[in-house]
């Protein structure tokens, strides 16, 4: 096995490495890492020469055993573990049924699926039309820890001694093993993790889908929660309680040194909901950030709506928050819209968060103090988005290109706002785009400039990004069973370079997208997990 | 060099007798013992064990013995005799007498502990001597050189009959580096290296044994290891065809992972001419299914091919003077997966060596030993399945279709691990080594380590196969009391040896006459 670290050693010493043959890439939870920046960032398999050559190279049906409006999660994706069965690609996928999948993506092989065997799962009281049961949550998983350089923070969270939101240190980096996640490294065993729908945390061994520790107890049973994010040993989601109503953020560090977990962390939302994507986006030093949507706002009397909440790391305890200007009745529905997951990263060496106010806005915030002193006041701010009636679906993504720009995307269900006055647009866009924003310091003074608009692409989900190339799914429409369509934007202009056409067969509702190692996968209605992407020979 | 042998022995007037004086029995490895007169299809059906021998070689992670070199004929102060030079990794070398089943004498080689050596527990990189020796052609009295790699890098020039150095010992390898078996062509030594093994470089390695400055020549495919079990295989026009194990190919920067180079001693340096690259290079690194299979060179109607494997479970035929043809990526042919439809990097797929012979009527045949479950595609025309653990398969090398095809002809019984075979008077010898070969775990993900295979390895079963008909003809059964590891088979004169884990060198025959 020498031979397989000397390799890993050649291949990450190689700078300039052939398209082919990158680095094992994983895609640990939604939009990619716990900022959801939906980047990936070093997949040189694909460029924006060979998007056009794209195939179908996955398509597989689940025995989820139901279809609906939601019916599998996107998928996370390990790039290379060394199993018991050999070297795989593995994406996981859970479903509506209570099933779970883990598929050798390379050969379209099934390599283990379970059934988490619940019996507390509680008929949906209709709170929110959106209680499936099932697992809703999406999984999550490790990053390796002496595998890649991926620049996020993996295991390791918090940098030793940086500061939170709150001011206060933030849990030092401890490379070695310690509470119920193993210590990793290479060839290690790694767990994924999933939600049960009777709100179980279930910590699984990869190669075999096995619980290595009993399920502990974590989400209400039927919650509905979005992504499940680990983050310096402690599992992070946003959830919605169908027996109430009531949405807030879970936490659960699992790295006591007594093995065992601690008590779950809970920042209930007493109004307000959180989206149902992404949930919540990290920012490097732990600090979690979650945007709530139309409610009541009392600070006084922890009542959150429209809101950008910075939580404290495994305690979630309120560190700062920025609200947005009330948008005025009109904007208090519940379709979603203007309701996202913001998007953290790092400009200039400054920790940002872009997030949408309720009022269709995007707004720039400082990680460390966003809306300062009077919790009012971002860095910038945009028109709004989106027109009248229509607006901005999911969450936000954030790539930064090989000269520095920083790029903001957002995924528009419906027309542009034509305030907006975008320099390039790619055609009309009556039904839905992607909305390309550059950030601009213009002497000090930061500004989200609106870049191009996409082509039209109906109900588009949160977008991805790698090597200049964005991918935006259009859902499609589960009402009218009109099929989803995967779209490769050039990220410098939108322009399309690439469709799946008419070779997806069903809606995606509710999904996201995942890249990884040369492909682009996806999710839809039917149950079905498609792969698009460079063909690989085998 | 097999011309020189029968001229030299013929001018020492000795009788003409089968050896097996480098691994693989030749400088082209092609595992085909020629000269067998003894051992026939008829009566290898009453093969035991003639004697067994215990050597006080001590293993080192999973290697112990590698198998034995034979030649006759050697002139010792006790008379004329078949000697067997059997190495061991803890830098032993014993000459047996075969007839006695009794050692002659024994070298150790002393040194300083090398600065490095692999990590302990892990089976890659044991310390010690790993590269099979090679005996060189009678001198023109006779006389025998062996020449063995010690564990520091030095190669010992040893008088077959008595053991004592010919020559001074020089500079070759490097310590603990973990050298493949040694090929002898003109004069030259060939080795290959792998897995940087104590940071040994992984390249292949040639030295002059007439130069006096034994200036080393290297030539460096950057990969992850030329892992071949036997080394290089050395074509008619001297170049030395090895695989590369895992690793990346970008021919612009000599970059040759997951492939075959083909290198030539040219002046005092060893040159890269030729390299075949699977057109899916790219899917075996990224499931470390390498290329690592030592290939068989061959003659086939005024050509000269060779077959090589990888772990991914496919034989590729190719032409030595243009391996993958203008863009190295065409093989003369490809066969269809034979196993490991599980893409798995341990446990299946093709190690080791590969094997060729002639019958009679001048049909070609190859062997390929596999390890794991068959692929339930590949369905030859004969099989002694359900083969779950390995197995050996044959091939008939045939003109169809305008093009030279490996056309499958039978598959042996199941074997378990089976091992690279060897071919002798019409009888296919072959091998499951009952070593554990897991290197990975459900529980534990990787977790390769020297201690927990052995525990869980079982033993050797040698076999005697029809070689047209793959029918078994004869099993050693529970004989064999442990397993192997990258060991191997030498057959001479009606024996058959095996050497164990356990120190063991076993010598198979027929009993009661004279060999």
């Amino acid at each position: 096995m020498r031979r397989v670290a000397i390799q890993v050693a050649i291949s990450l010493a190689g700078c300039a490495m052939a398209h082919a043959q990158g680095r094992p890439i994983d895609w640990p939870s939604y939009n990619g890492d716990a900022q959801r920046t939906g980047w990936e960032k070093i997949d040189s398999r694909i460029t924006k020469d060979n998007v056009k050559d794209f195939q179908l190279v996955l398509k597989r049906k689940l025995d989820n055993g139901q279809t609906g409006p939601y019916s599998l999660t996107p998928p996370v994706m390990i790039g290379l573990l060394i199993s018991y069965r050999g070297f795989k690609e593995l994406a996981f996928v859970a479903g509506s049924s209570g099933n779970m999948w883990a598929i050798d993506v390379d050969t379209d092989r099934m390599f283990w699926q379970k059934h988490f065997d619940t019996t507390s799962r509680i008929k949906a009281s209709g709170v929110s039309g959106l209680c499936e049961g099932g697992v809703t949550t999406m999984p999550a998983l490790i990053p390796p820890i002496n595998f890649g350089v991926r620049p996020r923070p993996s295991l390791g969270g918090p940098g030793p001694g940086a500061p939170t939101a709150s001011g206060a240190d933030a849990t030092p980096v401890r490379p070695t093993g310690r509470g119920l996640i193993a210590a990793g490294g290479f060839g290690a065993p790694r767990p994924a993790f999933a939600v049960s729908s009777d709100g179980k945390l279930h910590l699984m061994n990869t190669s075999t889908g096995d619980d290595v520790t009993p399920p502990m107890p974590f989400l209400p049973a039927n919650a509905q929660g979005s992504s499940l994010t680990v983050v310096d040993r402690t599992v992070y989601t946003t959830a919605t309680d169908c027996a109430n109503g009531r949405s807030g953020v879970w936490a659960l560090d699992l790295g006591g040194p007594e093995k065992k977990a601690a008590p779950v962390a809970i920042f209930a939302l007493k109004g307000g909901s959180v989206s149902r994507h992404g949930g919540l986006a990290m920012g490097t030093d732990g600090t979690v950030f979650v945007q709530t949507g139309p409610g009541v706002l009392d600070p006084a009397s922890n009542k959150w709506s429209n809101t950008l909440l910075a939580l404290t790391p495994k305690k979630l305890k309120l560190a700062n928050y920025f609200t947005a200007p009330d948008p005025g009745s009109g904007a208090k529905s519940t379709s979603n819209l203007n309701l996202t997951t913001p998007v953290v990263f790092t400009y200039k060496e400054k920790e940002l968060v872009v997030s949408a106010g309720a009022d269709g806005r995007l707004y720039l915030l400082d990680a460390k103090n966003p809306g300062g002193e009077d919790h009012k006041t971002p860095l910038c701010q945009t028109q709004p988005v989106a027109s009248a009636g229509a607006g901005i679906w999911g969450g936000l993504s954030s790539w930064q290109d090989s000269d520095g720009t920083r790029w903001i995307l957002a995924p528009v269900w419906g027309p542009v706002n034509p305030e907006l006055n975008v320099p390039a647009n790619n055609g009309t866009a009556p039904n839905g785009s992607i909305v390309a924003f550059k950030l601009e310091d213009r002497g000090g003074k930061l500004a989200l400039t609106p870049a191009w608009v996409s082509r039209d692409i109906h109900s588009p989900e949160q977008p991805v990004i790698t090597s200049g190339v964005v991918f935006a799914l259009s859902a499609g429409d589960y009402g009218n069973s009109t099929p989803a369509v995967l779209y490769a934007l050039d990220g410098a202009t939108g322009k399309e370079m690439y469709s799946t056409g008419n070779q997806v067969t069903a809606p995606a509702n509710l999904t996201g997208v995942t890249v990884a190692n040369g492909r682009v996968f996806f999710t839809t209605t039917d149950s079905t997990l498609y792969g698009f992407g460079i063909y690989l020979e085998r | 060099m097999r011309k020189t042998y029968l001229v030299a022995l013929a001018a020492a007037g000795c009788a003409l007798s089968a050896e097996w004086p480098t691994d693989g029995g030749n400088t082209r490895r092609d595992n085909w013992q020629r000269d067998e007169k003894i051992l026939t299809k008829d009566n290898v059906k009453n093969l035991k064990i003639l004697w067994k021998l215990k050597l006080d070689n001590v293993p080192q992670e999973m290697h112990s013995l590698f198998p034995p070199l034979i030649v006759d004929n050697v002139k010792t102060p006790n008379g004329s005799k078949q000697i067997a030079i059997e190495a061991g990794i803890s830098d032993n070398i014993y000459a047996i007498d075969v007839e006695a089943g009794k050692v002659i004498w024994k070298k150790h080689f002393e040194y300083p502990p090398p600065a490095r050596r692999g990590k302990v527990d892990d089976p890659l990189c044991p310390p010690g001597q790993t590269a099979t020796p090679v005996i060189g052609p009678p001198s023109a009295s006779g006389a025998r050189t062996v020449y063995a790699m010690a564990g520091d890098g030095q190669v010992h020039s040893l008088n077959v009959a008595d053991g004592e150095d010919v020559a001074t010992p020089f500079k070759f390898g490097y310590p603990n580096g973990k050298s493949y078996s040694l090929n002898l062509w003109d004069n030259v030594l060939f080795t290959t290296t792998s897995q940087g093994c104590a940071g040994n470089p992984n390249q292949m390695w040639a030295v002059s044994i007439t130069d006096p400055e034994h200036k080393v020549m290297t030539a460096n495919p950057k990969s992850g290891g030329l892992w071949g079990r036997a080394g290089a295989a050395i074509d008619s026009q001297g170049v030395a065809w090895a695989p590369t194990g895992d690793g990346r190919y970008d021919p612009a920067k000599e970059t040759y992972g997951n492939g075959l180079i083909g290198a030539k001693v040219e002046g005092d340096e060893l040159k890269i001419k030729d390299w075949y690259i699977p057109s899916n290079a790219v899917w075996l690194q990224k499931r470390d299914l390498d290329m690592q299979v030592t290939p068989a060179i061959f003659n086939y109607k005024g050509r000269e091919l060779m077959v090589t494997g990888s772990k991914e479970c496919r034989v590729y035929l190719l032409d030595t003077k243009s391996a993958g043809g203008g863009n190295h990526q065409s093989p003369v042919y490809r066969t269809q997966l034979l196993c490991n439809e599980e893409a798995d990097f341990q446990s299946a797929g093709i190690w080791g060596e590969m094997a060729s012979w002639e019958d009679a009527g001048g049909t070609r045949w190859i062997l390929t030993p596999f390890w794991g479950p068959v692929h339930p595609d590949f369905k030859p025309p004969v099989s002694y399945g359900p083969v779950t653990h390995g197995a050996v398969v044959a091939f008939k090398v045939e003109d169809k279709d305008g093009r030279t095809q490996l056309v499958p002809a039978w598959m042996s019984r199941d074997m378990d691990q089976a091992e690279p075979p060897v071919i002798a008077n019409g009888v296919v010898f072959g091998y499951g080594s009952g070593e554990n070969t897991r290197q990975a775990y459900a529980d534990r993900g990787l977790a390769d380590k020297s201690s927990e295979r052995i525990k869980s390895s079982t033993h050797a079963v040698l076999y005697a196969l029809d070689a047209e008909t793959g029918q078994e003809l004869y099993s050693s059964g529970d004989q064999i009391q442990s397993f192997n590891h990258f060991s191997g088979l030498s057959v001479a004169n009606g024996r058959v040896y095996i050497g164990t884990f356990d120190s063991v060198l076993y010598c198979f025959g027929l009993p009661g006459s004279r060999q």
